[in-house]
């Protein structure tokens, strides 16, 4: 079962939200966080970066919640900014290291330690793929947007997001091949002794 | 082995842990009303600076729009001036050797030429006189509150007993803000044209002095007729009144400005000494009239001009100037000196003594603007206020304009040891060493 909220429900607290609903607002609030939070674990890691990544994120949709229109959902109108932050950040301190070696956030999760390791190894095996392709394939196969909504948040055309989709998707799968994780080293690895252990 | 299918569902079902998130949300809550009133101060204050800022700008533009081109009038061959509009003044004397103005409010710019004997020229309003001896300056008097600034040479104000001299650049009160003036159209006027050499002694003998044809738009014909155009402009009034006081003999010059009625002025009206208002920019200040016209003849062609743009009546006993009937034939018939023999007239009325005329000449010299002559005149000059006459502030004031106009010449270290000189005469001769400004 997942922990998300529906879409339905999502957009009624928006509706609330925007007409004076306090309480509404927050669990709106608390909702966008859950979802911008992973989606920026995946695509930038752990570390100062995406923290910002974060604090910016929900500060431009603090603001921006009043201007909202409701033409998307208000998760992929969340995800879009998120989207819009890691990338302006990436390119802003391209000196940090775009995952942090040993580090796996994972704490943040409501996640039992496979999960939590599973997830992990994920965020590992985005980290070796392109910034486009990674952005493209986290929206899409995590945050289960459309074509047309992922080619909204980068930026490019549907066809071109769904082109980066596929080929994202092949790499993983190669890379998860060429490694040949087991399920040992998932529930050995908690953090950083995932990697050291796994590359064989 | 891993399967990316059931690895990619699980990472979607992960979410994040509820307390993390409410506990982030709250931070965030307390963040934004704690920033919320600081971003609309921000904001207010962007929105007055902008608001300031269009203020000012639309205050330029009103100024400038507002302020309508003005044309100099001259007064005689040697006075120009520019009234602001809404200016009141009146013109209480000009002769040859003098010529005074009194305002009641507004701003007058005036400007003196040098000529071949020394001229006079005051302005006066709001218990202050200013006068020059060839310079540009203006008096401005609002609300009974005189200012003068200096726009060139320098000016005596008269305040009481005190006199204080005003440098160019300079205003008094120092602390009074500068008004626009109208300096910038006098400065692009060109010299009026001089008399040959011996007449000079003829006007020192009590003759009057030549007067320039009126090759200007401005004066006095070309204004009745210019300004008889314009609609509800009262300086056609004006005009035509001084049209026809321009026949009177030199000896009522004074038209107005003591109460007394002027010599007899064929159909004019008796001068009055009220101040009069002027709205429009055009002052009616007369310079010399075509002097075969009788004075009725053209008193009656001002009117009908006036009639003609249907203006306002004029007042009565405007501003007058007169021109002796001799004085334009004598202008028209004599014939451009040249440079060379200018210089030689100075030196001449140097031996004779005549200083005054002396340094005149050596200023119209200046005003030339000839490479050769105008610095050799302008240090003539100098000798002459640092010798005989003995005006250290005149000395000062050619020497800087030396020092400026022809900073490559070798009359240049002369000038500024004639500077030096009037410093120290001046108790200030601390300022010999300091940079010219």
């Amino acid at each position: 079962m997942k922990a998300v909220v529906p879409r339905s429900e999502l957009a009624a607290l928006a509706q609330r939200a925007q007409s004076g609903d306090a309480t509404a607002r927050r669990d709106l609030l608390v909702e966008l966080y859950r979802a911008v939070r992973k989606h920026v674990y995946l695509v930038i890691g752990a570390g100062p970066m995406a923290d910002d990544a974060v604090q910016e994120t929900m500060i431009a949709i603090d603001r921006g919640l009043a201007g909202f229109r409701g033409e998307a959902s208000p998760r992929t109108w969340a995800l879009s900014i998120a989207t819009r932050k890691a990338r302006r950040l990436r390119r802003q301190e391209a000196r940090y290291e775009l995952v942090e070696a040993g580090i796996a956030d994972t704490a943040v999760f409501d996640l039992g330690p496979v999960a939590s390791a599973e997830l992990a190894l994920l965020q590992r095996a985005l980290a070796t793929l392109a910034p486009k392709k990674r952005d493209a394939f986290v929206l899409m196969a995590i945050g289960e947007l459309t074509a047309d909504e992922a080619s909204a948040a980068l930026g490019t055309f549907p066809s071109t997001a769904a082109s980066r989709y596929r080929h994202a998707r092949a790499e993983l799968k190669e890379f998860l091949e060429r490694r040949n994780f087991d399920e040992v080293d998932l529930v050995t690895a908690t953090t950083g002794e995932l990697w050291s252990t796994s590359t064989r | 082995m891993v399967d990316l299918d059931a690895m990619i569902e699980r990472a979607r079902d992960a979410a994040v842990r509820r307390d993390i998130a409410e506990a982030h949300v709250r931070e965030l809550e307390r963040w934004t009303a704690h920033s919320a009133p600081r971003r609309w101060l921000g904001w207010l204050a962007g929105a007055a600076a902008a608001t300031a800022v269009a203020a000012a700008l639309a205050m330029v533009v009103a100024r400038r729009a507002g302020a309508p081109d003005v044309a100099p009038i001259r007064i005689g061959d040697r006075v120009a001036l520019v009234a602001e509009p809404g200016t009141a003044y009146r013109i209480v004397r000009a002769g040859g050797d003098d010529t005074a103005i009194e305002i009641a409010r507004g701003a007058v710019t005036a400007r003196l030429w040098p000529g071949t004997r020394p001229h006079r020229l005051a302005l006066q309003g709001g218990g202050v006189v200013a006068t020059a001896t060839g310079t540009v300056y203006s008096l401005t008097v609002e609300s009974g509150n005189a200012s003068v600034h200096v726009d060139e040479g320098t000016v005596d104000v008269q305040v009481g007993a005190a006199i204080h001299t005003v440098a160019a650049g300079a205003s008094w009160p120092p602390d009074r803000v500068r008004v626009p003036g109208r300096a910038s159209s006098l400065l692009a006027l060109a010299p009026p044209p001089r008399a040959p050499a011996r007449l000079a002694g003829d006007r020192a003998a009590g003759n009057p002095a030549p007067s320039a044809a009126p090759d200007r738009p401005t004066d006095a014909a070309d204004a009745a007729s210019s300004t008889g155009a314009s609609a509800g402009s009262p300086a056609v009034a004006a005009t035509a009144s001084s049209a026809a006081a321009a026949t009177a003999p030199p000896s009522a010059t004074p038209a107005g400005a003591t109460g007394t009625p002027p010599a007899p002025i064929a159909s004019a009206p008796p001068p009055s000494p009220a101040t009069t208002a002027h709205a429009p920019a055009r002052p009616p200040a007369i310079t010399a009239a075509p002097p075969a016209v009788p004075a009725q003849r053209r008193t009656q062609g001002a009117s009908a001009s006036a009639a003609a743009g249907s203006p306002p009546s004029p007042p009565a006993g405007l501003r007058t100037v007169q021109r002796p009937e001799s004085e334009p034939a004598r202008a028209t018939s004599a014939t451009v000196s040249t440079i060379k023999d200018r210089w030689r007239l100075a030196r001449q009325l140097r031996t004779e003594g005549k200083l005054r005329a002396a340094v005149a000449e050596c200023l119209a010299i200046a005003d030339a603007r000839d490479s050769t002559w105008s610095p050799i005149a302008l240090v003539e000059a100098i000798r002459i206020y640092a010798g005989p006459l003995a005006d250290s502030a005149q000395v000062l004031a050619l020497a800087d304009r030396v020092i400026h106009e022809w900073p490559a010449n070798t009359l240049v270290p002369e000038a500024r040891q004639q500077r030096c000189r009037a410093l120290h005469k001046l108790g200030r001769g601390g300022e010999c060493t300091a940079p010219l400004p």
